[in-house]
């Protein structure tokens, strides 16, 4: 039970002072006792490094790491109580799954007997079902089942962290969402603070209290994965969350009356000023909408006055229910994700429409959040499901 | 026409009508003859010869004597000596080789900047030729010119240079500090490569679990080496005992047999003193010694292939 606490913590690898590497850049974080947090971005964001400056396996720069408002910058690793589940498991291949399990209760300074370490062990292989693995070694078990016994390394000593390192990276895509789902349901059941790093903004959505998206070890967003994908800090977050990749197009903005005009090059629409919260500083703007926003018809018929074009199929790709939608608009390239059974094929002429409310605007210039994606009640018309009605 | 058909008509029929069970070694043919002109023939011609006197200056004379080789090595004082020379060789000489071997590996994986440099660069002892690295030893170790006696001496430890080589009580340590000095930089490789073999999260997992550096070395490290160290001292003690050129370079054996390791002795009496007979007796005995560790070498071997 930890209050986790980042303040200020740099990391740069090599001499700060001529070429050093800043891999994580002054982060302030916050993780409530008890809360999962999730670091989330691409490849060489500095989550990791902020994950095992946490653990104690990196030491910043500069900076303070705090557990429940103590600094832990110079306690070993150790010494931190702090518990870690590494991308490839880590298990010691010479060690019995048994004895996986107990090394880190062994190496505490506690009093546990070996029949209290027993008990445990057993206890937990119970909990994760792996007691029938007590006596195999790391080699002899499936991928799965490594995954169990290094989450039961983990949870065996009650930790006052948990530290995730891409932990399903390794699995195959059926196992990661099970796997996902008892790591979920495991953080919630004893309560641990927990930091879990991805670079999968799916399995972060799903699984996070609170994301925290890195990119050049910068912060860009700490939120709810509610928050980081209808109101997005910036647009790299825009683009980084949410699947398919949000269209964005060019325009300019100005007033007209109660409402904000948004010309495109192919199109212009009105987006009611009620509907913004922020003051616009400049004209030009990046025009964006998620596939899921986009359905078929004609806006204006059906009250909303967003940008509606049209679009001809180029590629589909089938997803069960639902298709995603390439195609070419009088705006470009446009995809948009298509609810039910379509029945479309390549070549086909669709009528889109996005309503006002879900039409993100960004600086052009800063890149900065101008209006997000409201959600429904903040709209005077309920706008319709994601998907399309047909 | 399958394959196997096309093979059938090629031969004719003659091969076909070898019975199944013979004809599927016939391709091991070759190899076996290879093996058995080059290895197997000798093997039975030494132990056939250790049960005659036999002279090199007249090999087709021989009279048979049964198990006196034998019982001349069991009975003769030389011999016996020349048995504990060999005993405290291969003892000092592999693990003193292991020790400083796993320090210097140690050192290459954690302290070298240039690894493939460094290692390279000592690794130089090993691929010396034998006969080149034995004849600096035995400069260094020389009587009147030697460094080592300069060292000695400059470091106030004898008043004056002593014979070293000539010296029936010393002799045999310079060519054992010679072999130490050729065989520690293959250990070290050896520890080297284990090293790097183990996954760095390891280390890291057991840190996350709150084990010290000792704990590590003890728990992670040692046990994830422990073949490899075992397959390192299995070669350590077969190359100690195999040795010639070192102690031929340097002392000849000598002074008297106060040197002289099992090799060293069988050279001196076939060749020497022309006792076929006798040479091929303690040849045998050698044999079957190191017939001994490979078994162990190859057991173990397959243990780390098996292992992960």
């Amino acid at each position: 039970m930890t209050h986790l606490e980042l303040d200020g913590v740099t990391k740069v690898f090599g001499d700060p002072e001529k070429d050093g590497v800043v891999a994580v850049d002054d982060l302030h974080i916050d993780v409530p006792d008890g809360d999962f947090l999730v670091l989330l971005g691409p490849s060489g964001c500095g989550k990791t490094t902020t994950l095992r400056m946490i653990g104690g396996l990196e030491e910043p720069t500069a900076g303070e790491v705090q557990f429940d408002g103590t600094v832990v910058n110079d306690v070993k690793a150790r010494n931190r109580d702090v518990a870690m589940v590494f991308q490839d498991f880590a298990l010691y291949p010479h060690m019995t799954v048994r004895e996986n399990l107990g090394f880190g209760l062994k190496r505490e300074n506690n009093d546990m007997t070996d029949g209290e370490i027993e008990d445990r062990v057993t206890e937990v292989a119970e909990m994760l079902e792996i007691e029938e693995l007590l006596n195999n070694k790391p080699g002899q078990l499936s991928g799965g089942q490594q995954q169990r016994v290094a989450l039961g390394r983990a949870i065996i000593r009650e930790p006052r962290l948990f530290l995730f390192d891409e932990p399903l990276a390794n699995l195959d895509a059926q196992l990661r969402k099970t796997m996902r789902t008892e790591i979920d349901e495991l953080q919630s059941d004893v309560g641990i603070t927990s930091a879990y790093v991805t670079h999968n903004q799916e399995e972060a959505m799903t699984i996070a209290d609170k994301i925290a998206i890195l990119n050049h070890g910068q912060l860009q967003q700490l939120g709810t994965p509610d928050a980081v994908f209808n109101e997005p800090a910036n647009l790299f977050v825009a683009q980084f969350v949410g699947s398919p990749n949000m269209n964005l197009f060019d325009g300019t903005v100005g007033e007209r009356g109660d409402a904000y005009r948004v010309e495109m090059d192919a199109a212009s629409f009105d987006i009611p000023k009620r509907l913004v919260d922020t003051e616009f500083a400049t004209t030009d703007v990046l025009v964006g909408f998620r596939p899921q926003d986009i359905f078929q018809g004609r806006g204006k018929k059906r009250g909303a006055s967003g940008p509606s074009f049209d679009a001809e199929v180029r590629v589909i790709e089938p997803v069960g229910t639902e298709a995603v939608v390439h195609g070419d608009s009088n705006f470009g390239d446009i995809t948009a994700k298509i609810g039910g059974f379509h029945g479309l094929t390549a070549g086909d002429e669709l009528s889109l429409a996005i309503a006002p409310e879900h039409v993100y605007l960004f600086d052009a210039r800063t890149e900065a959040l101008l209006k997000g994606r409201l959600i429904a009640e903040r709209a005077d018309t309920q706008p319709p499901a994601d998907g399309v009605e047909v | 026409m399958s394959y196997a058909d096309q093979t059938r008509s090629a031969y004719g029929n003659v091969i076909d009508r070898i019975p199944e069970s013979i004809r599927v070694y016939l391709p091991i043919v070759p190899v076996m003859v290879l093996v058995g002109v080059f290895i197997l023939y000798p093997i039975a011609q030494a132990v056939y010869s250790s049960f005659f006197s036999k002279s090199l200056l007249s090999p087709d004379e021989g009279e048979f004597v049964g198990l006196a080789n034998y019982q001349e090595i069991w009975t003769n004082p030389d011999l016996h000596q020349v048995l504990w020379n060999t005993f405290v060789w291969v003892s000092v000489g592999s693990i003193a080789a292991i020790g400083f071997g796993f320090v210097l590996g140690w050192l290459l994986y954690e302290k070298f900047p240039y690894t493939s440099v460094a290692s390279a660069i000592v690794l130089i002892p090993w691929v010396l030729p034998r006969v080149v690295g034995a004849s600096i030893w035995q400069f260094m170790f020389g009587g009147d010119q030697g460094i080592i006696n300069e060292l000695l001496v400059q470091l106030g430890i004898v008043d004056d240079y002593i014979v070293m080589l000539g010296s029936g009580e010393l002799s045999l340590w310079p060519p054992i500090i010679g072999m130490i000095w050729r065989l520690a930089p293959l250990f070290a490789l050896l520890t080297l490569t284990s090293l790097q073999g183990i996954d760095e999260h390891l280390y890291e997992a057991a840190r996350m679990d709150g084990a010290t550096p000792w704990e590590r070395f003890r728990y992670i490290t040692l046990p994830m080496m422990r073949y490899n160290l075992a397959i390192g001292f299995l070669l350590m003690l077969i190359y100690n005992i195999r040795n010639f050129s070192m102690v031929w370079v340097m002392t000849e054996g000598g002074p008297g047999v106060s040197s002289s390791t099992l090799p060293v002795m069988i050279y001196r009496t076939a060749f020497v003193d022309f006792n076929v007979g006798l040479a091929s007796a303690l040849s045998v005995l050698l044999f079957v010694v190191l017939l001994v560790f490979s078994y162990y070498y190859i057991k173990v071997y397959d243990k780390l292939q098996g292992e992960f």
